[in-house]
């Protein structure tokens, strides 16, 4: 008889207990990142999307030599001293953000950037040609996100 | 509310009639009556159903720390809207091993006995569908009544799963009868009437300390207990979690629903929250003086007496109560084991709910 009533009190306390612990989760902000209106915290070497400075590029083809999967694809054209760029695409079909190819880069010009979403319909429509100089694709509207390992190759 | 729908019906019935061109007789007012039962019934059914499960997806998002629906509409009040339709909208499917008549009617049959429930509650003075004698009866055979339909779901779908929910839920619901049978008869004995009007009129008057689970302050003394008993049976009658054997979507897939699509199963869904909410409206009238506030405004002389929408807040005010903290168990708790589903229904809740009888009837001999 003593342990019958000894196991309903266990039963009504534990109970008591276990509401205590989920009901403050009511009245608590809810974890949930609105991700399309909100944006989510990247961190400052995160390896998204390529920031690609088409000005400092001087078509030395390293970034495609070094690519494992060769989804850079690049066309220049010599114009006496300087190479000018004619097409510098980018297959983020295949691209798999190593970054391997800001590493040889001599002038820093690729870098890896913040942004991590792209979207297409089509295969063709995730390929990007940074050479364009009509349609500029620059990910970030701040500043450029360093790559620790090419800021430690400038200094 | 039959005292308002009769002179509905009798107008419906006379305009109909001079429609026609035909004198008003037994076939128009039976037209009528129909029309007026559903427009009822779809202004119950709507906010009931679709409020009911918002509420529990929102409360289940925040228990976990999401937001829950929030894109259809503002605040996702929509959303629920949107899976109705969405459920309208998907193919019926009936398995041609079905026992296809009962397993067409099982979906209704669970349906009105979980919203014919409705009518016996007092919401507010005089806001009654059907001021029955013996309202607490009624209500008690309709939660065997949905107990039926869920077996013929559970039967004629030929399905293994489908059987073994079929048949917890009789196990459960019928064994569960009786503790919820017995708990509420402590009302009844201490306000010597079985009309859930009769008992709140009881309570009525001396503010918290006229509701009965508090009544004279030595009342709580049985009443207390049978309140627990009552809610904890409510419960399992509802098929609520940690009850929710019948189901028990991580061991039976869907339990008794599972061969059903489209809205046949959007007919077991609402029922589910329409049976918690009635049960939560049950046992507030019982033990938590119904529409009388703890105040004593509403009760005879009060400030507030006969006032209808006094009332009708109050009434709200505690059958949501009842109805999120049932949510909040489900949130919380485990879901039991069948055996010790019976192990708390016949040794714990049957001998504690007949101690809480006697103690009743004892104290209302003195």
């Amino acid at each position: 008889m003593k342990n019958w009533f000894a196991r309903i009190w266990h039963g009504l306390k534990t109970t008591l207990i276990g509401l205590s612990i989920t009901v403050p989760y009511l009245f608590r902000k809810p974890y949930t990142l609105q991700y399309p209106e909100e944006v989510p915290d990247i961190p400052e070497t995160e390896r998204g999307l390529h920031n690609f400075e088409i000005d400092k590029c001087i078509a030395c083809y390293q970034c495609a030599k070094i690519c494992p999967v060769d989804c850079i694809a690049i066309e220049d054209e010599i114009k006496g001293k300087n190479a000018v760029l004619l097409k510098f695409e980018i297959d983020y079909t295949k691209c798999l953000f190593c970054a391997l190819c800001c590493e040889p880069c001599p002038t820093e010009c690729i870098l890896m950037g913040p942004t991590f979403d792209l979207v297409g319909y089509t295969r063709d429509e995730v390929i990007i040609d940074y050479a364009d100089r009509e349609n500029p694709r620059t990910w970030s509207a701040g500043e450029q996100i360093p790559y620790p390992i090419a800021s430690f190759a400038r200094k | 509310m039959i005292a308002a729908a009769q002179p509905v019906s009798t107008a419906i019935a006379d305009f109909l009639a001079e429609l026609v061109g035909m004198p008003p007789n037994w076939f128009f007012s039976a037209i009528a009556m129909l029309l007026v039962a559903t427009g009822v019934l779809m202004l119950v059914v709507t906010p009931v159903g679709l409020g009911g499960v918002y509420i529990e997806r929102k409360f289940a998002g925040r228990m976990q720390n999401r937001r829950g629906p929030n894109r259809v509409g503002p605040y996702g009040l929509l959303q629920t809207l949107a899976d109705g339709v969405k459920l309208l909208a998907k193919e019926d499917i009936i398995a041609p091993s079905t026992d296809a008549p009962l397993f067409r009617l099982a979906p209704y049959v669970v349906f009105i006995g979980a919203f014919t429930g409705f009518v016996v509650l007092p919401y507010a003075p005089g806001i009654v569908a059907g001021p029955l004698d013996v309202g607490v009866l009624l209500f008690l055979a309709l939660i065997a009544f949905e107990t039926i339909g869920i077996v013929m779901a559970g039967w004629s779908s030929n399905n293994k799963w489908s059987l073994l929910g079929g048949m917890r839920e009789v196990a459960q619901v019928v064994s569960y009868e009786l503790p919820l049978g017995i708990a509420a008869m402590c009302p009844v004995i201490a306000a010597g009437t079985m009309s859930l009007n009769g008992i709140t009129d009881y309570q009525g008057g001396g503010g918290i300390f006229g509701w009965l689970i508090l009544r004279n302050g030595y009342w709580a003394v049985v009443m207390v207990p049978a309140f627990l008993i009552f809610y904890v049976s409510g419960l399992a009658a509802a098929k609520r979690a940690p009850f929710d054997l019948p189901e028990a979507e991580s061991e039976l897939v869907a339990g008794f629903h599972t061969e059903y699509s489209g809205m046949r199963f959007g007919m077991f869904f609402l029922p589910e929250y329409a049976l918690m909410l009635s049960i939560s409206g049950v046992t507030s009238v019982l033990f938590l003086g119904g529409y009388h506030d703890p105040f004593g405004l509403s009760g005879p002389g009060g400030t507030f007496h006969d006032v209808w929408w006094w009332g009708l807040l109050w009434f709200f005010l505690k059958t949501t109560f009842l109805f999120l903290s049932q949510i909040c168990l489900r949130w919380t708790l485990p879901r039991m084991r069948i055996d010790q589903v019976m192990y708390l229904c016949y040794k714990v809740l049957l001998p504690a709910s007949l101690a809480c009888l006697v103690g009743t009837a004892a104290l209302r001999l003195l």
